[in-house]
């Protein structure tokens, strides 16, 4: 325990040295104002802003990374809650109870919560990090394939539950998810599938055309459908803090949420999405007015906005003691790493014991120096809100497909979310929920892959998901929750929503 | 559900929501379809999976929900609003492919006049004045911000 405090002592040291501080301010700063626009989420921004690190030392380069990293995160964040443009998976969930929000006159309220959510899960896990890291990720290489495949379907049927309306239609979005992640070249044979000979196809679809057509364009469609070309009001802005009321609706889920990412988040795969999808599921399960959800309900932002902090920064502990990238960004992060002469890998932590805890440390002072910088500029964000929509709109489109262009430089991109707009306005006409889809696309490689690999190793025998503990355990709760589903009262309350 | 009673036909056969109908033949046709275009890949078995396993077994479960859908259709009252709203639908689309069609010809200061002047269509176009303000203001941002900031390779003018 007293390593663990002289360790993170001499991380701090190096971290709060004055030119390392610069980096970490710099980089969560211009991170911010990158994120901020839509459809540049978290792995746009650090492999857009790769470059400039090149020219600092090693341990500034990373410092700079992570800052970047954090910053993008919150800033990706703030477009989801204000014009419900989710730059990342992960802040799917955030747009929802957020932007309802925002359109109540509380947005300022939830960029607050959000802000100070993110900072309690970015604070705790850091210490997670710094105590368990390197027990914990052994757990992580405890988990085998049939334990993901059992993992993975615990969180699609928590899509279902989070999803208003049928279930059937919910779990329809979730096949139609997987089905869009197989665009591509399949790994395993080399087989093309869907791509229909476009080249640009494969590599796969990409998440940002998909998110922002089905978020950004089908949502600009709806509006102006809804109130006949002029556009949602702007709302008047009752306040910009929270209450007292609101902080205590919202710690709680702050910590579960935080408890959550933590886990998730050193599980290789999407820590950071799955988490925030959980959260929510989770929260709307454990609320006392789970009809409240959807419509601007507090914990629905601070639950997953902890969760995918704390999922997102869990995710370093594969990458620094296992050198496993957990995701994109990770990966990127690897990368910056072996230009700088650094291997990620166990002896990372007893060779360059600055390094490693310079970065675990800057955390904390990245996540402390985010929140310094973003409680003052809420006030600015909220005024992004009193945009009259006929000004607003076109502005959305723009920087929608500026966003999606910069990925590759290439407009067939553009194209594609053109197309996925339409598909998201027909879904919505049929009453259909894109949040379901989009888990199920972020999650269907892993699912394809895990699933495989467990029936290769139990040849093909599916017993294999009971009888090992661990994924025994999550199947139980995956035919919990199933259950839950398909209880009589839960079917009741849906019932009462087909009746209107 | 007391609409039964007055129902004069079997309840099996009256359609009840179009609207679950529809959603259903959409994700029945993308799972026949997706079948179709999976028709000759190799599945393998369970225990050597290949690359039309999985879709094939999602095509199967999707199958089965669109077909669910379409029989709830037929027997669960829902709301039947099928109303498509064509003007901004359209609008949005055709200004998106547009900026995609002329960014690389006209470069980047067209492109987004002809994506605001075409998407703005969708609501109710603002006057002359604004849309050039609006259009200098996004524009020059856009510049200012992606090709000076970021120092993506966009070409700007014609």
């Amino acid at each position: 325990m007293m390593d663990v405090f002289a360790n993170l002592w001499l991380g701090l040291g190096v971290s709060v040295e004055p030119m390392n501080l610069l980096y970490c301010f710099l980089g969560a700063l211009i991170g911010t104002l990158i994120g901020v626009l839509p459809g540049l989420g978290p792995t746009a921004t650090v492999a857009l802003l790769l470059p400039i690190t090149f020219y600092l030392p090693p341990v500034g380069a990373l410092i700079m990374l992570a800052g970047i990293f954090y910053g993008a995160q919150y800033g990706g964040s703030t477009t989801a809650i204000l014009v419900k443009l989710p730059g990342e998976s992960s802040s799917v969930m955030t747009c929802l109870d957020g932007n309802a929000m925002a359109r109540q006159g509380r947005g300022g309220v939830a960029l607050a919560t959000a802000a100070l959510a993110s900072l309690f899960a970015g604070v705790a896990t850091t210490l997670v990090i710094a105590i368990a890291g390197p027990p914990l990720a052994g757990v992580a290489l405890a988990f085998g394939p049939s334990e993901y495949v059992a993992l993975m379907l615990v969180g699609l049927i928590g899509a279902v539950i989070l999803a208003h309306g049928s279930v059937i239609k919910a779990v329809a979005m979730i096949l139609i998810g997987l089905l869009l992640s197989m665009v591509g070249t399949d790994v395993n044979s080399g087989q093309m599938r869907f791509t229909f000979d476009i080249p640009q196809l494969y590599d796969g679809l990409d998440f940002v055309p998909l998110a922002m057509g089905l978020f950004g364009l089908a949502d600009i469609i709806i509006n102006l459908e809804e109130t006949e070309g002029r556009g949602i009001e702007p709302s008047p802005i009752h306040r910009l803090w929270p209450t007292w009321q609101d902080f205590k609706d919202a710690w709680p889920a702050a910590v579960r949420g935080t408890a959550l990412g933590a886990f998730l988040g050193i599980l290789p795969g999407g820590g950071a999405t799955l988490s925030a999808f959980s959260s929510y599921a989770l929260e709307k399960k454990v609320a006392r007015d789970p009809a409240a959800f959807g419509k601007g309900a507090i914990q629905g932002v601070a639950g997953p906005e902890a969760a995918n902090n704390a999922g997102a920064q869990a995710s370093f502990i594969p990458m620094l003691s296992l050198g496993i990238p957990s995701n994109a960004v990770m990966a990127l992060m690897i990368g910056a790493m072996m230009i700088h002469g650094i291997t990620p890998g166990p002896q990372i932590m007893t060779k360059q014991p600055d390094l490693f805890w310079g970065m675990i440390a800057s955390m904390l002072v990245g996540n402390i120096m985010l929140v310094v910088l973003n409680l003052p500029l809420i006030g600015i964000w909220v005024r992004l809100l009193r945009v009259p929509y006929a000004y607003l709109f076109p502005a959305i489109l723009v920087f929608c497909c500026i966003g999606t262009y910069s990925l590759r430089n290439d407009v067939f991109d553009v194209v594609m979310m053109a197309g996925f707009g339409l598909f998201g306005y027909v879904l919505k006409k049929l009453d259909c929920e894109p949040a379901p889809l989009l888990l199920g696309f972020v999650l269907g490689p892993l699912l394809e892959e895990n699933l495989s690999r467990a029936m290769l190793l139990s040849h093909g025998d599916l017993g294999i998901f009971v009888s090992r503990p661990i994924s025994a355990g999550l199947m139980a709760v995956a035919v919990g929750l199933l259950a839950l589903i398909l209880l009589p009262a839960f079917r009741r309350q849906r019932e009462v929503a087909f009746k209107e | 559900m007391t609409h039964t009673l007055r129902s004069p036909r079997p309840a099996a056969f009256r359609l009840r929501s179009p609207q679950d109908l529809a959603a259903g033949l959409l994700l029945a046709a993308i799972a026949l379809g997706g079948l179709w275009l999976a028709r000759n890949w190799e599945a393998g078995s369970l225990a050597m999976m290949q690359a039309g396993f999985f879709p094939r077994l999602v095509c199967y479960f999707l199958l089965v929900s669109g077909l669910a859908t379409m029989f709830r259709g037929l027997t669960v009252e829902a709301p039947a609003a099928l109303a498509w709203a064509w003007r901004p639908s359209v609008a949005i689309t055709v200004a998106v492919v547009a900026f995609a069609a002329l960014l690389d010809k006209l470069g980047l200061v067209l492109a987004i006049l002809a994506l605001i002047g075409i998407g703005g269509l969708a609501g109710r176009p603002l006057r002359p004045g604004p849309f050039t303000a609006l259009w200098a203001t996004l524009a020059s941002a856009c510049v200012a911000i992606f090709s000076w900031g970021l120092g993506l390779p966009l070409q700007i003018w014609p």
